[in-house]
């Protein structure tokens, strides 16, 4: 059932569209990544989702209702920022319980909910503490803590684990993770980290300068993304110009069998994990391998990852396998051109 | 003949030399002439510059002859003390007066300022940066010449020589402060905080008591001295607008000052700095105790 409904949300700011026709859903229960870069927007939606900003056009519906009037207190709304902004005057306890004074909650209820909080978050002993004597994830904890503790509708995150660091930023999505599951909150994640998002969300709306590019489920956006910009998103990807005549894949490398409608001129992108490193010595006698030679290597502990040169190109590589290849080596190169994806050249943005 | 100066000069130079070099190799030099020592000095030469002549004035509160080569004076007395608190002049009455008079200004001062500082500090709109100027007027044009163009007015409206009168015209001088570093706070805090509050469910009021205020609040403390403190000072606008119906404390301060009564003046002037000073400290402490965590607002 969508429980939430952002259609076609318009917003300039002094002259400048920020936002395009912006449009998507989060069904009950859900959580949504909103992918993009930094600047384009995805802040702004979910200021005006939450009702700090008003959009120019365009409607906002949650529950089958139109929310544009209602405003932003009433909303249930919550956005966590990435500055935590904890209410510096209040301690741990007084922050969390804000929202519930505010409501004007009983006080026995209103501490039996924030112990629940405090017990969920696992901030014990952290209670009378004020926020700067608090560490990063403490006040991380304590901003989602106060944004549960109101139960919101919506539960709107503003990239908030960009500013810690990568074992407590893991430690974070895991948590938020868990409690979305366990609350069923309905829940917006906006971030500009791809792992983040494909990790975290049941769909995935990529936003490129103010619009949404794709919305679909993270599988999805990342077999097959929609265009050269939403793959980009995900990973460098290898572009070979070539067209498709009667499922036969021409460039300058060769023809290859593919099954694919006919396209004029175009490219085909090919994804670095899908292309196979071989030895050059052995006899492979198969039709769709090339030749190249290692331009640059990069070790990752897991994976290592490859700049290849074939005939004047370049292929980025990202393999897995133990096979160490060495600069200046020469490799083959085996590409599965059935498992690339087409963009016409008209679909380049 | 090597004359006895020329040798002792010699040998105070060498003295000098050999103890410069001793210094040195105890690496003492290197610290002596490091910062911290040059900044002690000035901060000590800046706190002598401001008690000496406090101390100057203390004394003459309560000398009786102080002829000139002597440091100190030759014969005291209480006499301005005396006079002070039963003498013609009503003073301890005229003193809460005054405290009583700027008191009402300032609170006036600050419940006009917060708002246009919010404005100013939070908002865009057309003018901005004229009003910002706007605002400092006071501080350009001398209220002395604006004060006796306004008391003509205030007779035809009956405000003048009234408490009241006194009290719009202290607003004048004080409201530039107020707004001025309102503003700023204002500005350095800006509406993230509002933001968030309104999202967890606060309305526009209860997010300024509950957020907005206690965040300003060290800002609201240097306004609030400052304001009282120039409504305090203030004499020639109470004098003018006043009429002689409104008496505080510079007021009769300054015919002393003027006639040169060393002793009562220095009295008066005592208990002027003391009665600011201790006001100053009570706003602070009210405050604090009601805002607990001092610092709060630099996270």
């Amino acid at each position: 059932m969508t429980k939430l409904q952002i259609k076609n949300l318009n917003k300039s700011f002094d002259g400048i569209k920020i936002l395009n026709n912006v449009n998507f859903f989060i069904d009950d229960g859900e959580i949504v990544s909103l992918l993009g870069e930094s600047g384009c927007g995805k802040s702004t939606t979910l200021k005006i989702i939450a009702g700090l900003i008003e959009s120019d056009s365009g409607d906002i519906i949650l529950d089958e209702c139109s929310i544009l009037s209602i405003q932003a207190e009433k909303r249930k709304t919550v956005i966590v920022f990435q500055n935590h902004l904890l209410f510096p005057h209040l301690n741990t306890e007084d922050n969390i319980g804000f929202g519930l004074k505010m409501a004007g909650i009983k006080k026995s209820i209103k501490k039996n909910k924030v112990a629940e909080i405090i017990s969920l978050l696992k901030l014990q002993r952290l209670e009378k503490r004020y926020p700067k004597e608090l560490s990063g994830g403490q006040r991380q904890r304590v901003a989602l803590g106060r944004a549960l503790a109101i139960e919101p509708t919506v539960l709107l995150l503003d990239e908030p684990f960009s500013s810690l660091d990568i074992r407590l930023r893991e430690e974070m999505r895991e948590l938020v993770l868990d409690i979305q599951k366990k609350l069923r909150i309905t829940t917006i994640l906006v971030t500009h980290d791809k792992e983040e998002a494909l990790m975290m969300s049941d769909k995935i709306a990529v936003m490129i300068n103010g619009e949404i590019a794709q919305f679909d489920t993270p599988e999805n956006i990342y077999e097959k993304p929609v265009s050269p910009s939403v793959a980009d998103f995900f990973g460098e990807k290898n572009y070979i110009e070539g067209s498709v005549n009667n499922g036969i894949f021409e460039c300058k490398f060769g023809s290859f069998q593919v099954e694919l409608p006919s396209e004029k001129n175009g490219e085909m992108m090919i994804k670095p994990e899908k292309i196979e490193l071989l030895c050059e010595t052995e006899d492979y006698g198969m039709s769709n391998v090339m030749n190249g030679v290692v331009k640059k290597k990069r070790y990752l502990g897991d994976k290592v990852h490859y700049i290849v040169e074939v005939e004047g190109k370049e292929f980025k590589v990202i393999s897995s396998e133990h096979m160490n290849f060495n600069i200046g080596e020469k490799v083959r190169l085996r590409i599965d051109f059935s498992k690339g994806i087409f963009y016409s050249m008209s679909n380049r943005c | 003949m090597i004359k006895p100066s020329v040798c002792f000069a010699e040998m105070y130079r060498i003295k000098v030399l050999i103890w410069t070099r001793y210094l040195f190799h105890r690496g003492v030099w290197g610290r002596f002439m490091k910062k911290n020592v040059i900044f002690n000095i000035v901060i000590y030469l800046a706190v002598f510059l401001i008690l000496l002549p406090l101390t100057v004035l203390i004394l003459w509160g309560f000398s009786k002859r102080w002829p000139w080569p002597y440091v100190l004076p030759t014969e005291y007395s209480l006499r301005g003390v005396a006079y002070f608190l039963t003498g013609t002049g009503n003073s301890i009455k005229i003193l809460l007066y005054s405290i009583g008079l700027s008191f009402v200004v300032t609170v006036i001062t600050l419940v006009i300022s917060v708002p246009a500082a919010r404005a100013l500090g939070l908002y865009e709109f057309k003018g901005k940066g004229f009003f910002k100027l706007f605002v400092l007027l006071p501080l350009i044009i001398s209220p002395v010449a604006v004060g006796i163009g306004i008391q003509v007015f205030f007779i035809k409206i009956g405000l003048a020589n009234t408490f009241l009168g006194v009290v719009v015209v202290h607003l004048i001088p004080c409201l530039p402060y107020g707004i001025r570093i309102l503003t700023n706070v204002f500005e350095v805090l800006g509406e993230s905080m509002e933001f968030q509050a309104r999202t967890l469910g606060a309305s526009k009021t209860q997010t300024f008591f509950y957020v907005t205020l206690p965040l300003i609040s060290p800002g609201l403390i240097s306004a609030a001295g400052l304001v009282f403190i120039v409504s305090f000072s203030q004499y020639f606008l109470t004098f003018i607008v006043g009429g002689g119906n409104v008496i505080t404390l510079s007021m009769v301060m300054f015919p002393f000052i003027q006639s040169g009564d060393r002793m009562i003046a220095s009295c008066y002037s005592i208990v002027f700095i003391v009665a600011t000073l201790i006001l100053l400290i009570v706003i602070e402490k009210r405050v604090k105790a009601y805002y607990t965590v001092e610092n709060h607002f630099y996270i």
